[in-house]
């Protein structure tokens, strides 16, 4: 019975191993004169070896711009985007590699970033997360607190954005939406009870594309508080914030 | 038994098939004799999927803060990084430490300036990062080290004492990277939030700048 599971142990262990071996990692052929490998993922990192025409180099990983390759002696060295560009496919063709850029920018279908300003005086941060059905228009989810010396408020907020240059690198839109924000008053300040109200926003705002999955946002929005008494709340509300796109 | 049953059942059923499968055939491959992609060749190409990359970071941290007029004490929290290019990442932090008593509260026993539950600081906060240095740390004859120094700008909240401030938080790190998908960072922070009421009422608008240093594992995938 043991010998049975020991040698069951030791078939899937060499199997483990033999499928370890078969799951190679893609390797390309250099095609330039040589191709620059260096000991660190990063452009101030020195060249230590150089691979020559005609070699093939395996990708083991990526880490943002830059490939680590194992050569066929099984040195390691780190690649970037661009010289990787240059090296042959096994079936002969020029790798390509997709990077993101403005194209994609403009093509972009989610979002979701951090945003800090000002709400009427007090402090605000908050998250967003948004979804675009049009390179023009899109749906976005807010949430964000206020914090102030009296109060802190909590807002939740759902909106329409348009563009209207999605392919400009710094893209202006128009935003308006809806939400509730909850109120809470300090208690050492002044005795009253928290409280919830609908909102109504309208603003405009800028994306500015900087690199990669990676935009600044500057936003002003004009809120209006829907109060039980007879004046209705207006906030301005100002942010500076920054978003990945995917 | 049962096995003549299924092998009878399978030669009729491929016996139905068969004359079905030429007949489809004639009448594709009627227009066109030659084929204009041979299907024999296999494309190996290269999938940019199969490439694994490491450019999300998440770990836990651990070391001392310091909140003013409450003393140092330990700190943990976890901490999630999306590198965008070698110079930029975007990090969230979350943290949490519980506080001491003031000098003043230590003076008079009897004084108890915050509950328990008060003294349980959390915050978090969400930064840009700057691999501003890259390097390398050299172990010995055989072994080396890349590493990053990084600077940390970000806000966020601070939720101690009964109360939510605002934070701003800025930092200096060195991330050593142990293996492609282990690092291990020394960071300095300042967490600069209102002071505590309660302590200084006549400066409470004030900022108080709360000193951490941490040391967090972080993994790469």
């Amino acid at each position: 019975m043991f010998a049975r599971i020991l040698i069951a142990l030791v078939v899937a262990c060499s199997f483990s191993a033999v499928s370890a071996r078969a799951s190679e990692y893609p390797s390309v052929e250099v095609q330039d004169a040589f191709l620059d490998l260096r000991t660190g993922p990063g452009e101030g990192y020195p060249k230590v070896q150089i691979v020559e025409r005609g070699d093939f180099v395996e990708i083991l990983l990526s880490k943002t711009d830059w490939f680590k390759v194992r050569t066929r002696k099984g040195f390691e060295g780190w690649v970037h985007r661009d010289d990787m560009e240059r090296t042959l496919d096994p079936d002969g063709d020029k790798i390509r590699i997709s990077t993101v850029g403005e194209d994609e920018f403009a093509h972009r279908r989610w979002e979701a970033g951090v945003k800090m300003g000002d709400f009427e005086g007090n402090t605000m941060v908050g998250g967003l997360l948004g979804y675009y059905f049009t390179q023009n228009l899109s749906i976005e989810l807010n949430a964000s607190e206020a914090l102030g010396s009296f109060s802190d408020s909590q807002l939740y907020s759902l909106s329409i954005t348009h563009q209207p240059w999605p392919q400009w690198r710094c893209s202006p839109y128009f935003i308006m939406g809806g939400g509730a924000i909850k109120i809470q008053p300090e208690a050492k300040f002044v005795q009253t009870r928290d409280r919830t109200d609908q909102t109504v926003h309208a603003g405009l705002g800028m994306r500015v594309y900087i690199t990669r999955q990676f935009m600044f946002r500057g936003e002003y929005r004009s809120n209006v508080i829907l109060t039980d008494v007879d004046d209705n709340l207006e906030i301005e509300e100002w942010t500076l914030g920054f978003s990945a796109f995917f | 038994m049962d096995t003549r049953i299924l092998r009878v059942f399978l030669m009729l059923a491929a016996g139905l098939a068969l004359p079905v499968v030429p007949a489809l055939a004639e009448e594709t491959s009627s227009v066109d004799e030659t084929p204009v992609i041979d299907p024999n060749i296999v494309r190996l190409g290269l999938r940019e999927a199969d490439i694994d990359a490491l450019d999300v970071e998440v770990g836990a941290f651990f070391g001392f803060m310091s909140v003013e007029d409450f003393g140092t004490n330990e700190v943990y929290g976890a901490r999630l990084a999306w590198h965008v290019t070698e110079y930029l990442f975007i990090e969230g932090q979350y943290g949490m430490t519980s506080v001491g008593r003031t000098s003043a509260e230590s003076l008079d026993p009897t004084l108890n300036l915050l509950t328990d539950a008060d003294r349980d600081l959390v915050y978090y906060n969400a930064s840009l990062g700057f691999n501003a240095l890259p390097g390398e740390v050299f172990i010995g004859e055989n072994a080396a080290f890349n590493t990053d120094i990084y600077f940390l700008l970000g806000a966020g909240t601070t939720e101690f004492a009964n109360d939510r401030m605002f934070t701003i938080n800025a930092g200096l790190g060195v991330r050593f990277i142990a293996y492609d998908w282990l690092a291990i960072h020394l960071t300095f922070q300042d967490l600069i939030f209102e002071k505590v009421a309660i302590i200084d009422p006549a400066n409470s608008g004030d900022s108080a700048h709360n000193m951490q240093y941490t040391t967090s594992f972080t993994v790469f995938f």
